[in-house]
């Protein structure tokens, strides 16, 4: 019998990650920075995929900030401070999508810090056919087959029906397919 | 060449977890002899390798590091009430105009909502000085012969230290005002809570910061943020660092149990005050320190950048 969503089991209450999200909760910056030593090479990883490298130290700064705003209404429902980090990051790289991807352009205008070259136009097929789905189906299957979550966890992590992480990844997989397809004829 | 199976549709729903108990057996048990299903399941295979191999070479250590001190920056920015994160909707482009230029660095840090509260709209955001508090209480204690004044203007409170010692205990309500100790060869930002501050002869001989932590700007230095259980002292610097020479970084020194910060971790401080200075609209200021940072640090990671901010440009920017 399958349980999907929220019955996510909570997290083993004696981590080390839920004693340093505890600790973030308070305020504590050096927890934070612990935090961050922990999982930001992963996210950053992770973003670089999802958003192409120039925009993913923006998702996880995002990540970090919100974090640390949330850490106090971290209960556990996440599996673990990984899979709720990853959550935070995904919903991070939906939205920008949803709300502020056209003044996120407009702000990279001025933004001192965007000093890295724009994204190389010889990004591998690969790159090109992930970049062309949209973020909803990009996230998804990423951190299905990339990250390894399951679609339980993902559905969790998004808040969405584990019938749309199906779906989404479905056909992510058949739009990746389709652009090879395409490409390689 | 096989030819398509009809229970290949199973391969992504047995990896996807759709299928469990007896039906995963049964398929499973059929996939181990059909070509077609093996073929379709080592496709998505491959294409999870192929994503497994992206971008993972792209995250290096130079990068997490300064994230992280970008990290930091701001949820310490925002915890200490020094600047409040606000999201705005836009009003109108002449306010999005206004704060545009001076936000635009920190911008992507407001689009959040905390989860479970209502989702925040999708938001311009600005650094906003806070609205001076009486909240804010300074406990001062001015060695012998000190010669000083203390004035609150709006939403700074300040202290011209002429000559002398003096010991500050800033205590804040989130949101509380700045405290600011102006020296005769520059300004000390308090962004923390205690901190002590010696000028003789006309120079700011000594920082020490027994919690929190503050950030100088000195004359013809790069700003520095002095952590708690740090000193900074002229001392050093003179010591170590003839004037414009390469490394004019080593304004720090550190007790035995302080940090020592890196040559890249002063960088970093000295190019996020530029940032804050200019959010903050304080281009002169932050030209200054642009063009300090270019002096001490010509190798620096964000050089370019400085170098504009130097040069003005940071004045010129516009809406599109
Ligand atoms: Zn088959």
């Amino acid at each position: 019998m399958r349980q999907p969503l929220k019955l996510v089991p909570p997290a083993n209450p004696g981590s080390e990650d839920d004693r340093v999200l505890a600790r973030v909760a308070g305020g504590d910056l050096g927890a934070l920075g612990a935090l961050y030593d922990r999982h930001a090479r992963a996210l950053l990883a992770f973003a670089s995929r999802a958003v192409g490298s120039n925009e993913a130290e923006d998702v996880v700064q995002s990540t970090f900030i919100r974090a640390a705003k949330a850490a106090s209404s971290y209960d556990g429902r996440a599996a673990s401070a990984r899979s709720w980090l990853f959550g935070i990051a995904a919903r991070l790289v939906q939205e920008r999508r949803r709300s502020f991807a056209r003044l996120a352009r407009a702000l990279s205008r001025f933004d001192l810090s965007a000093s890295s070259p724009p994204e190389a136009e010889d990004q591998s097929d690969m790159k090109k056919a992930l970049l062309r789905l949209s973020e909803a189906k990009r996230v998804v299957l990423l951190l299905a087959e990339v990250e390894g979550f399951t679609c339980e966890e993902i559905a969790t992590m998004l808040g969405v029906p584990i019938g749309t992480v199906w779906t989404r990844l479905h056909h992510a997989r058949r739009d990746m397919r389709a652009f090879y397809e395409e490409t390689s004829r | 060449m096989t030819t398509t199976c009809h229970r290949s549709w199973e391969v992504e729903a047995a990896r996807d977890g759709r299928l469990t108990g007896e039906a995963r057996a049964s398929f499973d048990a059929h996939a181990a002899g059909c070509p077609s299903c093996r073929g379709a399941a080592n496709g998505l295979e491959s294409l999870a390798n192929g994503l497994r191999g992206l971008g993972s070479a792209e995250v290096d250590d130079v990068s997490l590091r300064r994230l992280r001190g970008r990290v930091l920056e701001a949820v310490d920015a925002e915890q200490t009430g020094r600047v409040e994160v606000r999201a705005h909707r836009a009003r109108s482009s002449a306010r999005i105009a206004a704060l545009v230029g001076a936000a635009a660095v920190v911008a992507v840090v407001a689009f959040f909502s905390l989860p479970g509260s209502k989702a925040a709209a999708p938001a311009l955001v600005a650094y906003e000085r806070p609205a001076a508090s009486a909240e804010t209480r300074v406990e001062v204690e001015a060695g012998a012969g000190a010669r000083y004044t203390r004035t609150v203007s709006g939403d700074v409170e300040r202290f011209d230290l002429v000559d002398g010692t003096l010991r500050l205990r800033v205590v804040r309500a989130a949101g509380g005002r700045r405290v600011l100790v102006k020296v005769p060869d520059g300004e000390i930002e308090d962004v923390g809570t205690t901190f002590e501050v010696v000028v003789r002869d006309g120079h700011t001989e000594r920082v020490g910061v027994d919690e929190g932590r503050v950030v100088a700007r000195l004359a013809a230095l790069a700003p520095v943020t002095v952590e708690a259980g740090s000193v900074w002292t002229r001392s050093v610097v003179a010591i170590a660092v003839p004037p414009s020479a390469a490394d004019a970084s080593a304004p720090v020194s550190t007790r035995a149990n302080g940090k020592a910060r890196t040559e890249a971790d002063r960088e970093d401080a000295a190019y996020l005050e530029v940032l804050r200075l200019l959010r903050e609209g304080r281009e002169g200021e932050a030209q200054s320190g642009a063009d300090a940072y270019v002096r001490s640090f010509p190798a620096g990671f964000r050089r370019e950048e400085m170098e504009r901010v130097a040069r003005g440009r940071a004045g010129e920017r516009q809406l599109p």
